[in-house]
């Protein structure tokens, strides 16, 4: 067994538990700053051995917590998907907190602070490795309760707690509707194993595992439909995908800016993971094999609808915003309803696409929240028109607002062109030539609101000298740079290979169920032969 | 035993309770749409996750059952079968206390929120806190 697997959440959630302890005895902030650091860095290596192991091995791996096998205990059960977004988000969460460094300085909230962000992390991470229809549950409340109070992280601020309350509330209501999903996997698949549950949606690994009785409903497909609606309310919301996406434009402008990227960049992510998950490898909507591909039209036009409307609608509300962290938030609206376009096509070559607009959007979304996030805190303003070129003074500041931008909006040699390029070829191959136009149309929309972003912040005025004194720092280069080699990075060439085993292992999803039934019949192959038997 | 023929009032009794959850949950539903004040909106929220919990309990519940509980440590198999024919399924009761002590988080958290809002804006009602626009 890996153990790296198991040990990436324990490890944050035990520092996350321990900060706020040791702030009773230890009085200087600057610690940890130092002690945040180093845990994502360890979070983010393990993270990485679990990937290269998993990349290696070709085949998922199984962590069985206390040792029962999955119909019987919780698993987290990791493939080269899941390790390869799990792995990002770490990797992504050590910039942000070098860029906390150079924004909260010596704020005295910095380790409730730290406390949340590494819950947070917990929580994405768990989210990514869990193998467990109701330990998924679990995740998305300990990510949303992390999420909520750092939202609210400035108390006194009318906005910050007026958006956290609008955040919290209407989370609460969707973990209740995923749990009522949750329960329902478990009245009618008899467990609640995602890899056990593919198994039965499988026909042809019928012979291992039937359906119980269902409960409320008259047959298997209604249930399944009931589920699948269930969750994917759930799942848009927390994407912050149309219909879901009011709490959005509040909630991240009104969070501290590391938090506005983590959650622009990285949570939304979260949603679009679990949808391609419970549509793909655990239900097999678009599977031939499956009991439910029936389902596939509806999934079809239901979720590229979604995808369409709110690139749309995002990219019209990004012209009109004046808050300049309010048109960011929409940006993320806009890409996120591309994401889902993407796997709403039920190809390899869209799954792939969506996966690499998830990461090119990460990257890109960081990147931009933090640098303007300098010029916010330097203009001490969040009105577009008011802020200072602060692009001028600083090189790097100035490069990352105009590449990452660049970026968002697909200009060449960056990886926003490359994942919107292989959006495009997805659509053309499944003939969706509506989904084409979507793509077009939104992102030159968008592009009218980056360049209201550009123009200020590298070619107005800049900054006197007294406010530019908080530019010269190193931590902005250590956070940003990173981030902007990433994106250049994010190539077919670089990439290629990771994109094509992470699409695979979720459309087919063969692997995952057999690496469930083998870790079943090892366990009870083991106790047979402890038995004497 | 599960595949027996049920009885009527076994039947009768489910179905009630069922009834009851979903008019309960209807009913909670519109409190946290309708209802203007935030104190009143959270309590329906907690009267929404109590009938849901409840739903779920139901789901690994069986009329005439005893608690799924083995009184002997080195029980023969007849023994096991027969526990597992009559016992009520525990898994769905441990789902709802992991689902409870989460719901008690939010809640508390909800609940702070709502104070932090009366000590800003100096009232609870939903309508007069409109800074954002969405």
């Amino acid at each position: 067994m890996l153990h790296s697997v198991g040990v990436t959440p324990a490890l944050l959630v035990a520092t996350a538990f321990a900060l706020p302890l040791a702030y009773l005895r230890i009085k200087t902030v600057k610690v940890f700053h130092g002690v945040a650091l180093a845990t994502t860095t360890v979070a983010f290596a393990l993270s990485l051995h679990t990937h290269l192991y998993v990349v290696n091995q070709s085949s998922p791996v199984v962590y069985r917590m206390g040792g029962w096998p999955p119909p019987l205990g919780i698993v987290y059960e990791v493939d080269s998907f899941s390790s390869l977004l799990a792995t990002y988000t770490a990797l992504i969460l050590v910039f942000v907190v070098a860029y906390s460094y150079w924004y909260l300085r010596d704020d005295p909230g910095t380790p409730y602070y730290y406390s949340l962000l590494l819950g947070l992390e917990a929580g994405l991470i768990g989210i990514y490795y869990t193998g467990d229809v109701f330990n998924l549950f679990v995740m998305l409340e300990v990510l949303g309760i992390t999420c909520y109070g750092l939202v609210a992280y400035y108390r006194s601020s009318r906005e910050a707690v007026e958006a956290s309350f609008k955040y919290a509330f209407f989370g609460a209501i969707a973990g209740l509707i995923y749990f009522v999903a949750a329960v329902l996997a478990y009245s009618s698949f008899g467990n609640l194993a995602m890899g056990f549950i593919a198994t039965t949606s499988r026909p042809l690994f019928r012979y291992f595992y039937q359906f119980t009785d269902v409960f409320v409903w008259g047959n298997i497909t209604s249930a399944v439909v009931a589920i699948l609606a269930l969750s994917l309310w759930t799942f848009t919301f927390k994407a912050g995908v149309f219909p879901n996406h009011f709490w959005l434009p509040d909630a991240h402008p009104a969070a501290p800016t590391p938090i506005s990227a983590v959650l622009s960049g990285l949570v939304v992510n979260a949603g679009a993971y679990a949808s391609m998950r419970f549509l793909y490898t655990i239900f097999g909507v678009y599977d031939p094999l499956s009991t439910f591909y029936e389902l596939s039209p509806y999934f079809k036009i239901v979720l590229s609808a979604v995808g369409a409307i709110s690139a749309i609608f995002a990219s019209v509300m990004m012209i009109i915003q004046r808050d300049v962290k309010r048109l960011i938030a929409y940006s993320t609206i806009m890409h996120l309803g591309l994401v889902f376009t993407g796997f709403s096509l039920g190809t390899v070559l869209g799954v792939r696409a969506s996966i690499y607009h998830v990461l090119a959007h990460a990257a890109g979304k960081a990147l931009l929240f933090m640098s303007v996030g300098v010029a916010i805190e330097i203009s001490r303003t969040r009105s577009v028109s008011d802020l200072k070129a602060v692009g001028r003074l600083n090189p790097i500041v100035g490069a990352s607002i105009v590449m990452s931008s660049f970026s968002l909006v697909g200009l060449p040699p960056l990886g926003g062109f490359f994942s919107k390029f292989a959006l495009y070829q997805a659509f053309i191959e499944a003939g969706r030539f509506d989904l084409v136009a979507v793509l077009f149309v939104s992102s030159g929309l968008a592009l009218l609101g980056y360049f209201k972003v550009i123009q200020p912040t590298v070619f107005s005025v800049p900054p006197s000298n007294a406010e530019a004194s908080k530019l010269k720092e190193l931590s902005l280069w250590v956070s940003l740079l990173p981030l902007l080699l990433i994106l250049v990075a994010l190539n077919p060439l670089v990439v290629g290979g990771l994109l094509d085993k992470a699409s695979e292992s979720v459309v087919y999803a063969d692997k995952y169920i057999s690496e469930a039934i083998r870790s079943f019949l090892e366990y009870v192959r083991g106790y047979q032969l402890s038995a004497g038997g | 035993m599960r595949n027996m023929d049920t009885s009527f009032i076994e039947r009768f009794l489910i179905v009630l309770t069922l009834y009851n959850l979903l008019v309960t949950a209807a009913i909670s539903l519109y409190g946290i749409v309708a209802r203007p004040s935030i104190t009143k909106k959270i309590i329906s929220l907690t009267i929404l996750g109590d009938s849901l919990n409840v739903l779920a309990i139901l789901i690994g519940f069986r009329v005439f059952s005893v608690p799924p509980v083995l009184l002997k440590l080195d029980a023969n198999p007849d023994e096991l079968l027969n526990l597992a024919y009559s016992a009520v399924d525990p898994l769905p009761q441990a789902l709802v206390l992991t689902a409870i002590v989460i719901g008690l988080a939010v809640n508390l958290f909800l609940i702070f929120l709502a104070l932090q809002v009366y000590r800003l804006y100096g009232t609870l009602d939903s309508r007069k806190i409109k800074e954002l626009r969405g």
